[in-house]
C-alpha cells in the first residue's frame, strides 16, 4: 500500500465511519429507551436526502448557500416530525406488547417508507446536488485530498460531543437516561415518558438527517433503497459497540467504517464476511458489545 | 311462448358473440422488474415491447387478431418472478416475453421449459438462461461474447497490455462477464494486474479503486451496472485514474443520464452494446424515429431489445400460422429477421448471432458509435 | 388527605383488588400490612398512577386523581418510594437526588432540599459522585427515600423499605420514617414486617387477597389475636 493511498483510504474510512456512527446513535438511543430495534431508522437517511433533493431541485430555482442551508434544515425538521409520527402511530400502541410485534412493525415501517419513496420519486437513482463544498485541499502523489470527508468527520464529531453534553449535563438528557434505565421509576419522578421518547426519536432523526446529507453527497445519488445498507451497517456498529450505549455506537461506527474501507482495499471479495464475522466474534466474546453493560433481564 | 323462445335464442347468440370476441386476441405475457433496484432496465424493456405491440396491432396484429399484452412486475426477484409467471399462465397466454434480468429469467425459464411455453427474454445474457429447454430464446447477445469482444477491443483499439478489473461478485450477470473477460484476456495476452470486487449499493468504492490505481493498469474493465458506474466514476477521478480508459458491458447503458452535467467523467468510457443510435439499417431508423415520436426520448439499448424480442415472437407466431406451442417454437428456431439491434438468426443454443457495437461519449456526454465488431 | 373508595384493579383476567377503601389523614403514619401478593404494592401503584383502576375513586387533598397521569400526580405532592428502591444505578447519587426534583423549577428550593437530604443522610453526601448501582442496600434505600423527599411531598408512600436489610438497618430505616413524619410529612407505609410497621404507625389496614379485612389503630391491631397469629408470629 502506497503511503498516499493509505492516507486517502484512512480519510475515506473515517468519513464512512462518521456517517455510520451518526446513524448508529439513533439505533442505540431508541433501543436504550424503548428496547426496540428501529429498523426504519436507515430509511430516515433516505427520506432526509430526498427532502434535500426536493428542496434544491423543485422548491428553489438556484442552489444558493441560503437555499442549501434551508434545504438541510427542512430535511432535519421533516425527519424529526416523521420519526415522532412513526413512533406515535406505529410503535406506541405496541409498547406493552411482546417485543417481536414491535420489531415486525419496524420492518413494516421500513418497507412502507421505501415503497412510498418509490411511488413519489420513482425507483431510479437520481443525482444528488452538491450541498457541501468538495474542493481539492491538496494533492499527495497526484491523488487529491478533498474537503467533503474532512467536513463530514468534523461536523460528526462536533455533533457527538454536543450529544454527549446534552445527555449527561442537561435536565432532558438526565430524563432520557432515567427513562432508559427504569421507565416506571422515571414516571414517579414526574417525567413525561412519552415526551421523553419523542425527544429520543427526534434526536436520532436529527443525526440521521445530517448523516443523510453527508452520505448522499458521498455517493452522489439518491434512490429509495439507499438507506438499507448503511442502516444495516450502522445497526451492526451499534451492536458491536454495545446497543444502548452512546459511546459504544460512536466507537462501533468508526470501527465498522474503517474496517470496511481497509478490507475493501486488501481483500474486497471478503468485505462482508469480515464485517459480519467480526460481529459474531464480538458477540461471542462480549455478548453485550464492546462498551455495553451486561444487564440482567428484569423478571 | 314464441316470444320467450326468441328472447332465449337472442340471449344465447349474444353470449356466444361476447365470448367469441374475448377469444379474438392473441394473448402474450410479459415479465419485467417494474419496481425495485433494477426497475431502470425493466421499465426500458417495457417501453420497447409496448411500442412493438402498438406497431404490430396498427398493422393488423398477428394471425389477423390484435395482440393482447399482459404485464406482470417481477421486482427482479426470482421467486416472485415464478409466481407472476404462473399468474400469466392462468391468464392463458400463448407466449412469454421476459424476464429482463438474469436471475429471475433463469427461474422462470425453468418453469416454462416444463410446458414448452414459447419464451424470449429481451436482455438476460448469462449463458445458462436458455439451457432448460429448446423453447427458450433471447434477443440479446451473450455475456461471454460481449466480454470477449471487450477484451479484444482493449488490446486492438486501445493498445492495452495490462488491465485492472472491478466486478460485482454477488450478481450472475457481472460474474459471467468477469469469467469471460478473464478467459479471453489470458487467451490474447492481456495481463490482469488488479482484480477488485465492488458490490452493488456500496457508497464508497475508493478503497478498491485506490488499489487498482496503485497497480497502474493501461485500461480498466468494470463488470458493473450504470448505477454503480455513476457512483464509481468520480471516485476513479479522485484516485487519479481520469486518464485511464474504462471499458464495460451493456449494463452501462443510461450512465449518461445518471452523471448529468458532469460529462467530463465519461471522456474515457467505452461499453459494448447491441444497439447504436448511429446505426444505418432501415428497420433501426424507422424504430428510432417512431419510438422518439411516441415517447419524446430517443430509444436506448434496452428499449431496442424489448422491441426486437416482441417483434421476433410476433413474427414467429405469424409464421407458425397458429398459436400451437410446438409450431411457434419451430418458427422461432427458423428466425431470420432484421431488428432494431441488427440482423439476427439463432444458433444451436438459441442465442442470437449478431454484430457488437462499441459505444463511447462525445464532449457533450452523448453516446456515439466508436466502432462495430462483426461476428 | 388521601381517600380511596371502592377500588377495583385487574391484571388481565386476575382481579387484584376488590372494593378497596381506605383513608390517610394529614400528619399520620398509616400502614398497609398483609402477606406477599395480598395487593399492597398494587394499591400504591394505582394511587401513584402506574396502574389504572377499573373502578373506584382516588382523591388527594380533595382533588380527584383517579385518571391523572403518574408524572402529574407527583406535582400534587404525592411521592412514591417503590419496592426494591429502583434507584437509577447508572447515575451518580447526586443525579438521582436531582431526578427526584425533576418536576420542580425553583432552583433555590431544590438546593435547600438537597442540603436537607444530605443533612438527614450524611452517608449520601460522602458518596455524592458515586454511581448509585455501587451503593449497599441500605444506602440505596436512603437514596430512594431522599430522592422522593426532593419533590417536597406532603404524602410519602413507601413500599417495603425494610426488604433485604439487616436488622440493625431495618431499625435505622424505621427511625428515619418516624423523623420524616415528625418533620410534617404524612406517610403511607406498606410492609411485610408488620411488627415494625405497627410500632411506628398511627393506624393500619390488613389486606388479604386483594381485600381489606381489618382496620383500626396500630395499637389495637397489635393486640388483635388474628393479626398476632397471622403476621406477628
Amino acid at each position: 500500500m502506497k503511503p498516499a493511498t493509505f492516507l486517502i483510504t484512512l480519510i475515506n474510512g473515517l468519513q464512512l465511519g462518521s456517517v455510520y456512527a451518526l446513524i448508529a446513535l439513533g439505533y442505540t438511543m431508541v433501543y436504550g429507551i424503548v428496547k426496540l430495534i428501529n429498523f426504519a431508522h436507515g430509511d430516515i437517511l433516505m427520506v432526509g436526502s430526498y427532502v434535500v433533493l426536493f428542496m434544491l431541485t423543485t422548491v428553489f430555482a438556484a442552489q444558493t448557500l441560503l437555499a442549501k442551508v434551508i434545504a438541510v434544515a427542512a430535511a432535519i425538521v421533516f425527519c424529526v416530525m416523521l420519526g415522532i409520527v412513526i413512533d406515535r402511530v406505529a410503535y406506541k400502541p405496541l409498547r406493552s406488547a411482546p417485543r417481536i410485534s414491535a420489531l415486525i412493525t419496524a420492518i413494516g415501517v421500513s418497507l412502507a417508507l421505501q415503497i412510498i419513496a418509490q411511488l413519489i420519486f420513482g425507483s431510479e437513482q437520481i443525482k444528488f446536488p452538491q450541498v457541501i463544498l468538495n474542493e481539492t485541499l491538496f494533492k499527495i502523489d497526484k491523488k487529491p485530498v478533498k474537503s467533503l470527508p474532512i467536513i463530514t468527520c468534523c461536523v460528526s464529531v462536533v455533533l457527538m460531543i454536543a450529544l454527549n453534553l446534552f445527555v449527561n449535563k442537561t435536565k432532558p438528557g438526565r430524563a432520557m437516561r432515567a427513562v432508559s434505565e427504569d421507565m416506571g421509576a422515571a414516571r414517579l419522578m414526574g417525567i413525561n415518558v412519552n415526551n421523553t421518547i419523542s425527544l429520543t426519536f427526534a434526536i436520532g432523526c436529527t443525526l440521521a438527517a445530517v448523516g443523510s446529507v453527508f452520505y448522499a453527497q458521498k455517493v452522489g445519488y439518491v434512490k429509495p433503497l439507499m438507506g438499507s445498507l448503511p442502516g444495516i451497517k450502522a445497526f451492526i456498529a451499534a451492536v458491536f459497540g454495545g446497543i444502548g450505549s452512546i459511546p459504544g455506537a460512536v466507537l462501533g461506527g468508526f470501527v465498522i467504517g474503517m474496517l470496511e474501507t481497509f478490507v475493501n482495499y486488501f481483500a474486497s471479495q471478503y468485505v462482508d464476511a469480515v464485517v459480519y464475522g467480526l460481529l459474531i466474534v464480538v458477540l461471542l466474546v462480549r455478548p453485550a458489545g464492546m462498551l455495553g453493560k451486561a444487564v440482567r433481564e428484569k423478571v | 311462448m314464441k316470444k320467450i323462445l326468441v328472447a332465449a335464442l337472442a340471449l344465447v347468440m349474444l353470449m356466444t358473440a361476447c365470448c367469441a370476441m374475448a377469444e379474438d386476441t392473441v394473448k402474450i405475457g410479459g415479465l419485467s422488474p417494474l419496481t425495485g433496484s433494477v426497475a431502470v432496465y425493466g421499465l426500458a424493456v417495457q417501453a420497447g415491447v409496448d411500442y412493438a405491440v402498438e406497431e404490430i396491432n396498427a398493422n393488423g396484429g398477428v394471425l389477423g387478431k390484435p395482440v393482447e399484452f399482459i404485464w406482470r412486475d417481477d421486482q427482479g426477484d426470482p421467486a416472485y418472478a415464478v409466481s407472476m409467471y404462473n399468474q400469466l399462465v392462468g391468464e392463458n397466454i400463448v407466449a412469454l416475453v421476459g424476464a429482463v434480468t438474469t436471475a429471475p429469467t433463469i427461474a422462470v425459464f425453468n418453469e416454462a421449459a416444463k410446458t414448452g411455453m414459447p419464451a424470449i427474454t429481451a436482455s438476460a445474457s448469462a449463458y445458462e438462461v436458455t439451457d432448460p429447454g429448446n423453447n427458450l430464446f433471447r434477443a440479446c447477445f451473450l455475456d461471454p461474447y460481449q466480454a470477449g469482444i471487450a477484451a479484444q477491443f482493449c488490446v486492438d483499439t486501445l493498445g492495452a497490455k495490462t488491465v485492472g478489473i472491478i466486478y460485482d461478485n454477488a450478481n450472475d450477470y457481472t460474474l459471467g462477464l468477469y469469467d469471460a473477460f478473464v478467459a479471453k484476456a489470458a487467451e490474447i495476452g492481456l495481463e490482469v494486474v488488479a482484480t477488485e470486487v465492488g458490490v452493488a449499493g456500496q457508497a464508497d468504492y475508493s478503497a478498491q479503486i485506490g488499489k487498482i490505481a496503485d497497480a497502474e493498469p493501461d485500461v480498466i474493465y468494470a463488470a458493473e451496472y450504470a448505477q454503480e458506474l455513476a457512483v464509481m466514476l468520480p471516485q476513479m477521478f479522485d484516485a487519479g485514474l481520469d486518464e485511464t480508459p474504462l471499458v464495460g458491458p451493456d449494463g452501462f447503458s443510461g450512465v449518461d443520464s445518471q452523471v448529468g452535467s458532469d460529462v467530463e467523467l465519461l471522456a474515457n468510457c467505452y461499453y459494448t452494446s447491441a444497439f447504436s443510435l448511429d446505426s444505418t439499417g432501415e428497420v433501426v431508423k424507422s424504430f428510432i424515429e417512431g419510438f422518439t415520436a411516441k415517447t419524446g426520448a430517443a430509444p436506448t439499448l434496452f428499449n431496442a431489445l424489448g422491441y426486437d424480442a416482441m417483434k421476433i415472437m410476433a413474427a414467429a407466431i405469424e409464421a407458425a400460422g397458429s398459436t400451437e406451442k410446438e409450431a411457434i417454437v419451430a418458427a422461432l428456431d427458423a428466425t431470420d429477421i432484421e431488428g432494431a439491434t441488427g440482423h439476427m438468426t439463432f444458433d444451436d443454443h438459441n442465442d442470437p448471432i449478431k454484430s457488437v457495437f462499441v459505444i463511447s461519449f462525445d464532449e457533450e456526454g452523448k453516446e456515439q458509435l466508436e466502432t462495430v465488431v462483426e461476428p | 388527605m388521601l381517600k380511596v373508595e371502592g377500588l377495583n384493579v385487574f391484571y388481565g383476567a386476575i382481579h387484584a383488588l376488590h372494593d378497596v377503601s381506605f383513608e390517610v389523614k394529614q400528619g399520620e403514619i398509616v400502614t398497609l400490612i398483609g402477606a406477599n401478593g395480598a395487593g399492597k404494592t398494587t394499591i400504591l401503584h394505582t394511587v401513584s398512577g402506574l396502574v389504572r383502576a377499573k373502578s373506584g375513586k382516588i382523591s388527594f387533598q380533595d382533588q380527584n386523581i383517579t385518571t391523572t397521569e403518574a408524572h402529574v400526580i407527583l406535582k400534587h405532592g404525592l411521592a412514591h418510594v417503590p419496592e426494591g428502591r429502583r434507584v437509577f444505578s447508572q447515575m451518580s447519587v447526586q443525579e438521582n437526588l436531582l431526578m427526584g426534583a425533576y418536576a420542580r423549577k425553583d432552583k433555590d428550593g431544590i438546593a435547600e432540599d438537597l442540603e436537607k437530604v444530605y443533612m438527614r443522610f450524611p452517608r449520601l453526601r460522602e458518596r455524592y459522585r458515586q454511581m448509585a448501582g455501587t451503593l449497599s442496600g441500605g444506602e440505596q434505600q436512603m437514596l430512594a427515600t431522599g430522592r422522593a423527599l426532593m419533590s417536597r411531598p406532603s404524602l410519602l408512600m413507601m413500599d417495603e423499605p425494610s426488604m433485604g436489610l439487616s436488622p440493625i438497618l431495618v431499625g435505622e430505616v424505621f427511625e428515619i420514617i418516624r423523623s420524616i413524619n415528625a418533620s410534617g410529612t404524612t406517610v403511607l407505609l406498606v410492609e411485610q414486617n408488620a411488627a415494625m410497621a405497627l410500632s411506628i404507625a398511627n393506624r393500619a389496614y390488613v389486606l388479604e387477597t386483594g381485600r381489606i379485612v381489618k382496620e383500626g389503630s396500630a395499637d389495637a391491631l397489635m393486640h388483635d389475636d388474628d393479626v398476632r397469629r397471622a403476621y406477628l408470629g
